[in-house]
């Protein structure tokens, strides 16, 4: 049976005319008046005809309310079905009347588009990053677990303090520790570099996710000593041991081990930082120092224990722990932080500024087609008023002009949506790496969501006030008055504002644009102490079963370094284990030789060459020779930071220290540290070298020290060769990858240029930088065609003024000064109300900022020059056609 | 058996009501009369169920209702079956027909062979 809606159409719910109670009273007496003369027909007396017909008739009481509630229903069915017919109507009305004009409803979908889309690209990384739950079971349950110093900054965790917290912390499932290196892997179908992670017994239990291949590591597997068994990741399963559903005797070799491949995690699972290959961190033995603080703790809370609670358990056992240890245990507490928070934490803050920005550049898409549509009105209030003449209602009219902004903004969301799918798969591409999941980023039903609710609230946003403004027209007026409408001077003060609007807008976000891009040149600008230019590089793990002894990893180096030089293209060649701009390296404690005081540094481990391949400059003394090896007493370099810290106004030539507990070179004659550490070698310092940015082009450069890779090869089985060619280092790959395959093809290595390293480590910052510059751009270009727009309009509305001021002998000059006086003025407001707002949003931006103040007078000032400009010309452009207006054809017309 | 009268099956009224009004337009009160004489007054019903019946059927979109005079000058509700009405009657026909036909078959049955 079909649905009344569809029979009833354009029928009256109420057929009769009548209120349903009449109705359905009168129909009832009726047929009592008529049963009650059927009997009497009969014979029956009329008394006893009337009960007889009222017995057989039943309960009237009943009868009744049923008759009016069903009818009631049907009413409403009714209602309904006529407000979606009209809404059907008006959404046809207002298709036809875009149709009409495409122009216009091109310009204001694109408009939208660019406005919903950055909405939604920006949202869906937010989503990704921010608020869509880990993919792991009841993930937000899931916390990363730190010491506290003293100074409240947190810290990884010693060994020994995570096997006490794991037996006296009551408000956890489980919890996991782990450290992660890259390393190679031998036992796949090649040698691969990967990142390896040592991971306690109920790491898994942590995240709750079983292997899709065989098994987790059994509790009998997670004892020092135990036959090493590992899992591997899925992406490395199909990668290295082709996706083998059976592992029973494969094997891997890795941290000099040879271990079973027991399991095989699922699709995606890659805890920590993209990890291939996890291993029992309990099969060696591991230090009970407790001031270590080797490894990361992860933990799954209790389900009924709120995070706040496991954060004071977890602190009391630290405390307690530091009470018990006062010498060695160095933390003061532990406190935790969701997992979620602790991947989002750096680029939150960016993230939701970005967010921020393109709701900014909606406003501005916003305030451009709400005047854009008051001109529209304004031209169609004879239309209007014709409607509202034949008998619309005020409310009929606004629905009818509302209904034509959303079907704007419903299409311009679909546009926008196809920008922001293509936005979303560029930045999957480019993003920087710093963001995490990205590769999670997808249109989902979430995205999908709040496109809606985004455009139907720009819909409101835009719409509203001009359907408000042109509904309220006096209909005689506007009729009488000719096609002037008696709205126009409140519109034109309503334009006004909303241009003031639109370039305080996207002024604020030139400005934070602005202040970005000026940060970025002068990171850019930073010395970072070395020479990218023609730097290639090869990252090399050698396979610490290959190279057991210092001997070898010697013998390996001198061999390479020898072959590489050899290359006709490569300038110079150098070696060190860490390479500038990717991380910052081991730290540890260093010991004056004749002091008792410690001092801190950076360890690094390099050949002679490097230096001068990566041009660093040498101040003072020497870099290795070759003759700098295991025959003869240990030599250092120190940088230039390291040199001024020991020995201050003091020559460091000549200077002996060593590094207690860093490596394996430890001199026994010396016995141990009052820590307990064994005292190294000490080494003698034969040069200074200028400093390098390490940790980011942005920070402080770090005191480091230099030592020789044939007197430390056991602290140089993973480094870097660094190659200097006159050519581009991208175009010797081919080259040094045969080289090092003839050296030993069990080494993987990787190839790369130091620029890539330079960019990628200025690649947040990017990020950052060019989304806002292109929302500040749409701005730009929104608001330019908006000044261009109402001035357009306002030029020919004020035609015929024109036209009879130029009759009445007024120069062209001095009537374009006119219009163009009104237009800059709009502008004027609009640059102040932005620059006051830029003094606030800009605060926002401070930390992202770099050696550039938040009210940067420069960038203020010359960003706003370059609004007026561009703000001048969209005003000049319409204003110029004045010079074009013939008086008497102007006046003629009307 | 003149005093059992037969229990109105539900949904029949329905029906009943469509059959009624398919020789043309016609008021409740006649309606019901038409289908007391039709069944020789075979059903007890209610005579006042008819009109939610109705109310429902026009809701449906089956009936269409108007105010128009009696022959004898009297205003009452008209009730018009509509395209709609028409063809559920002709459906519901078909369906009592062979619930008819199958259950007189097994009624009428004699004893099976053998």
């Amino acid at each position: 049976m079909n649905p009344p809606r569809t029979r009833v159409t354009g029928t009256r719910p109420d057929v009769s005319g009548r209120p349903i109670e009449e109705d359905v009273s009168q129909e009832l007496t009726f047929h009592l008046d008529m049963r009650a003369q059927e009997l009497i027909d009969a014979g029956w007396d009329p008394m006893s005809a009337r009960e007889e017909a009222r017995r057989v008739f039943g309960d009237m009481k009943s009868v009744n309310d049923e008759c009016v509630e069903v009818t009631r229903s049907r009413d409403r069915a009714i209602k309904r079905a006529h407000r979606l017919d009209a809404f059907q109507r008006d959404l046809k009305y207002a298709a036809r009347s875009l149709l009409r004009s495409p122009g216009f409803a091109a310009v204001a979908i694109v408009t939208l588009a660019l406005g919903i889309g950055a909405n939604s690209a920006i949202f869906s990384i937010v989503n990704t990053v921010l608020l869509r739950p880990l993919p792991y079971p009841d993930a937000d349950r899931l916390v990363r677990v730190h010491e506290l110093n003293r100074r409240g900054r947190p810290m990884n965790v010693p060994w020994a303090n995570f096997v006490d917290w794991r037996e006296q912390a009551r408000a956890f499932d489980a919890l996991g520790a782990f450290n992660t290196t890259v390393t190679t892997v031998l036992g796949g179908d090649r040698p691969a570099r990967a990142r390896v992670s040592g991971v306690s017994r109920e790491f898994f239990q942590v995240f709750g996710l079983a292997p899709v291949v065989g098994r987790t590591t059994l509790p009998e597997e997670h004892v020092e000593g135990a036959d090493p068994s590992v899992l591997v990741s899925h992406a490395f399963w199909e990668a290295e041991l082709g996706g083998t559903q059976d592992l029973s005797g494969r094997t891997l070799r890795v941290a000099g081990l040879n271990a079973r491949i027991v399991g095989v995690m699922p699709r995606g699972f890659g805890f920590p930082s993209g990890t291939d290959v996890w291993f029992p961190a309990e099969i060696f033995p591991q230090t009970p120092s407790r001031s270590a603080h080797n490894y990361r703790v992860v933990g799954r809370i209790r389900e009924d224990v709120t995070p706040a609670r496991a954060r004071d358990d977890m602190n009391g056992v630290a405390v307690r722990l530091s009470q018990s240890y006062p010498g060695d245990a160095d933390a003061v507490g532990a406190t935790l932080e969701t997992l979620q928070e602790e991947l989002a934490g750096p680029v939150r803050r960016p993230l939701l500024l970005l967010l921020g920005a393109a709701g900014f550049v909606l406003l501005v898409a916003c305030s451009n087609l709400a005047s854009t549509l008051l001109a529209r009105g304004t031209a169609r209030q004879r239309e209007l008023a014709i409607r509202a003449s034949l008998g619309a209602a005020r409310m009929r009219i606004i629905r009818q002009l509302f209904t034509e902004s959303l079907l704007l903004s419903l299409l311009g969301a679909l546009a926008g949506l196809v920008l922001a799918g293509i936005a979303i798969r560029t930045l999957v591409v480019l993003g920087p790496s710093a963001v995490p999941r990205l590769d999670e980023l997808g249109l989902d039903r979430w995205v999908l969501l709040f496109t809606l609710v985004v455009s139907v609230m720009t819909a409101v946003l835009f719409g509203l006030f001009p359907a408000l403004r042109l509904s309220e027209a006096q209909v005689g007026d506007a009729l009488r008055s000719g096609s002037r409408g008696s709205s126009d001077e409140g519109s034109r003060s309503a334009w006004k504002l909303l241009v003031s609007a639109e370039v305080a807008l996207a002024l604020v976000l030139l400005i934070g644009s602005g202040l970005l891009i000026r940060s970025f040149w002068t990171v850019m600008a930073v010395d970072p102490g070395f020479d990218p230019r023609g730097v290639g590089t090869v990252a090399l793990n050698l396979p610490g079963t290959e190279y057991p002894d210092d001997s070898n990893v010697v013998a390996y180096y001198d061999d390479l370094l020898a072959r590489v030089a050899r290359v006709p293209e490569v300038g110079t060649v150098g070696l060190t284990t860490v390479l500038p701009l990717t991380g910052v390296g081991a730290n540890g404690m260093i010991e004056v030789e004749g002091r008792d005081e410690l001092g801190m540094g950076f360890y690094r481990v390099v050949s002679g060459g490097y230096f001068k391949a990566m041009g660093i400059p040498l101040i003072r003394g020497r870099t290795f020779e070759d003759r700098d090896d295991v025959s003869v007493s240990d030599v250092i370099l120190v940088n230039e930071t390291l040199a001024d810290r020991l020995w201050p106004g003091e020559d460091a030539l000549g200077k002996r220290m060593s590094v207690p507990g860093m490596d394996a070179y430890s001199d026994p004659a010396r016995g141990l540290s009052p820590e307990g550490w064994p005292y190294n070698r000490l080494a003698t310092v034969i040069g200074v070298v200028a400093d390098v940015k390490h940790a980011s082009l942005t920070g402080d450069p770090l005191p480091e020290y230099y030592f020789h890779y044939k007197q430390r090869p056991a602290r140089a089985t993973s480094a870097v060769a660094v190659v200097k060619t006159a050519g581009d280092p991208a175009g010797l790959v081919p080259t040094l990858r045969s080289v090092v395959r003839q050296v030993d093809p069990q080494v993987p290595a990787a190839y790369g240029t130091m620029a890539q390293y330079v960019g990628r480590s200025v690649g947040d910052r990017r990020f950052t930088m060019a989304l806002l510059s292109v929302f500040a751009a749409v701005a730009l270009v929104l608001s330019a065609v908006g000044i261009y727009g109402v001035v357009s309009y306002s030029v020919a509305r004020r035609t015929r003024e024109i036209g009879i001021r130029m009759a009445l002998g007024a120069e062209p000059g001095g009537v374009r000064w006119v219009v163009l006086r009104d237009a800059m003025g709009m502008v004027v407001v609009g640059l102040a109300l932005g620059l006051a707002g830029a003094v606030a949003a800009t605060r926002l931006l401070q930390n992202l900022l770099f050696e550039v103040s938040a009210t940067d007078l420069p960038t203020f000032v010359g960003v706003a020059g370059l609004l007026a400009v561009v703000a001048l010309m969209a005003t000049w452009i319409p204003v110029r056609r004045t010079t074009g207006i013939d008086p008497m054809i102007t006046m003629q017309a009307e | 058996m003149p005093d059992r009268s037969l229990e109105l099956l539900k949904g029949t009224l329905d029906v009943l009501i469509l059959k009624t009004l398919s020789w043309g337009p016609m008021h409740g009160y006649g309606v019901s009369r038409w289908i007391r004489e039709r069944t020789g007054e075979a059903f007890t019903i209610e005579e006042g169920a008819l009109y939610p019946a109705l109310r429902r059927l026009e809701k449906k979109g089956l009936l269409e209702a108007r105010w128009g005079e009696t022959d004898t000058g009297r205003e009452a509700k008209f009730y018009r079956l509509t395209d709609d009405g028409r063809d559920t009657l002709r459906t519901e026909v078909r369906t009592w027909s062979r619930y008819v036909e199958a259950m007189s078959a097994v009624l009428h049955s004699s004893q099976p062979a053998g």
